[in-house]
């Protein structure tokens, strides 16, 4: 059955929607009254995000003459939001639709979704965890009266501050691995054989970090307080800063609710060569994978050498906030028209 | 073999020789790294439920899973005998690993022999047995309020809670999973 037609036998099932409704509105009322600027970047574009493991959908459109274009759908607005943080804005936030190709449709994933994405400039990632911490709790509380919230079967107390750890702290007490002896591959695939990890000869850095990271840290992460997992080793900086010259680590952050990955988030990068640098080997890795090599924005290199002040930035999966807020455990029973009802 | 993106529930997977049947699975894509696939798996043999989470692609060898008709023959100290239909072949498993479930059988009860990959590895029975109460205390009077129960015997030895005015030398109906009294059966 259709998600409309179940609503239209029950209608108390309206008040799902009308609380995703409210839901928005309170996060932008949060920003708005903070100075932020909403701001409405384009959802086709010539340059999709370059995340090696990250599926674009691709589309080809022609103008009045019959030329064709190619293009993509966002998987995230970041170029374009720190296109303005370069031209001058400091404060903006965007709750934008983002499509992801090659992935499940559902519990945890529609391959189009509400993605909301908030930057600082002359701020860092720490600022962005407060920013972080005081949105879920201030919505939360609007939406369900309480400092808690009841996510299967879990009641998340949501008080600030937020529990924090470095992903090295998280390591060494839930898998019992020193990551600093796990800077080259040959190491860290050795040592986590030692601790009974299933590692294949193939298996990049990436690869062993996220089995090591889902089957012995993520399960036994805290399932009554949010938590932040900060300090990611340089290969998953992404377009996050380095802390130092010469760290192994990035300043990024993810927040994980319930179980749930929930945002992630970067005192922005802005060394343009460093950018470039890493665009380029990010193309590497895509064309190692056999993945199809997208442009790099050249037009986003140029905004980051006409210099972009510090910043932080972060990516917050919108329908996700919902599903924790409103105890919802599976995307296609909160979605009015999920993909799933849609193509499968 | 079979890859991650075959995943289905009740899938039988061998990993480092024993079966594992799927009984959850969700995908996981962190984004940053490749995408993975977490399940909660159940050793066949242990019945062990473990969480593991495989990385996109990762290939396994699919085990088989075949049953045969078979009828339960009797149990003694470290065995239970069942009789297979077809070819009238008497097999046999550890009373250990099976006498939760043979506890529900008379003899010559109809059951299925669940074999992975060609070894008898443990038994179906049915959701819902019957059963002859062989011991049961009478209903002592004045104790008739609704809901109220006591504990008899039946044929095979196991003891289940009933309702009061429930007598001796009758059959009823058992619920295998629950292990509780669900009816009075018609027989």
């Amino acid at each position: 059955m259709q998600n409309w037609e179940k609503i239209k036998k029950d209608p108390k099932l309206t008040s799902v929607q009308k609380k995703r409704a409210e839901i928005n509105d309170y996060i932008r009322s949060f920003f708005k009254v903070r100075g932020f600027l909403e701001a409405q970047t384009p959802i086709l574009v010539e340059c999709a995000g370059q995340e090696p493991y990250l599926n674009p959908f691709q589309t080809e459109f022609y103008d009045e003459k019959g030329k064709s274009y190619l293009g993509y759908l966002i998987t995230s607005p970041e170029y374009s939001l720190k296109k303005m943080l370069c031209a001058g804005f400091d404060k903006v936030f965007e709750l934008a639709r983002v499509f992801r190709s090659d992935e499940s449709f559902g519990p945890n994933h529609n391959p189009e979704f509400t993605m909301l994405e908030w930057y600082r400039s002359h701020s860092n990632y720490y600022q962005i965890m407060l920013d972080l911490e005081q949105l879920v709790f201030e919505v939360n509380k609007k939406i369900n009266k309480s400092k808690y919230l009841v996510y299967e079967n879990n009641k998340i107390d949501l008080s600030l501050p937020w529990p924090k750890m470095t992903v090295k702290q998280a390591f060494k007490k839930y898998a019992h691995l020193d990551l600093d002896q796990c800077k080259n591959l040959k190491n860290f695939k050795k040592l986590a054989i030692q601790k009974d990890f299933t590692i294949d000869i193939q298996d990049n850095w990436d690869d062993v970090f996220y089995k090591v990271f889902l089957n012995a840290i993520e399960p036994r992460l805290p399932k009554d307080r949010p938590m932040i997992i900060y300090e990611y080793p340089l290969h998953q900086a992404s377009l996050a800063k380095r802390k130092n010259k010469k760290s192994f680590y990035a300043e990024r952050f993810e927040a994980y609710i319930g179980g749930m990955e929930l945002a992630n988030a970067f005192s922005e990068l802005t060394d343009y060569k460093e950018q470039y640098k890493r665009f380029k080997e990010e193309q590497d890795v895509r064309e190692k994978l056999n993945k199809k090599i997208i442009p790099i924005d050249n037009d986003f290199i140029n905004a980051l050498k006409s210099k972009m002040p510090d910043s932080g930035g972060i990516a917050l999966g919108v329908d996700r906030l919902q599903m924790l807020i409103l105890n919802i455990n599976d995307i296609n029973d909160l979605l009015m028209f999920p993909a799933k009802q849609i193509f499968k | 073999m079979i890859s991650t993106s075959d995943f289905t529930k009740g899938m039988i997977l061998n990993i480092e020789d024993q079966p594992w049947v799927i009984v959850d699975f969700q995908f996981v894509s962190p984004g940053k790294g490749s995408a993975f696939f977490r399940t909660k798996l159940k050793n066949m043999k242990t019945e062990k439920v473990v969480e593991r989470t495989f990385k996109s692609g990762e290939k396994f060898e699919e085990s088989e899973l075949t049953y045969k008709k078979a009828s339960y023959l009797y149990s003694d100290r470290q065995n239970s005998v069942f009789l297979i239909k077809n070819d009238n072949q008497r097999v046999s498993l550890p009373i250990d690993s099976v006498k939760d479930k043979v506890i529900y059988l008379r003899q010559n009860s109809d059951i299925d022999l669940l074999y992975v990959d060609d070894e008898l590895l443990s038994l179906n029975i049915p959701k819902k047995v019957s059963l002859k109460i062989t011991e049961a205390a009478p209903a002592i009077k004045g104790n008739t309020s609704g809901g109220a129960f006591k504990t008899v015997k039946l044929e095979t030895g196991l003891e289940v809670n009933v309702p009061i005015f429930i007598k001796e030398g009758e059959v009823i109906r058992i619920n295998t999973e629950s292990g509780e009294y669900v009816e009075r059966a018609n027989e």
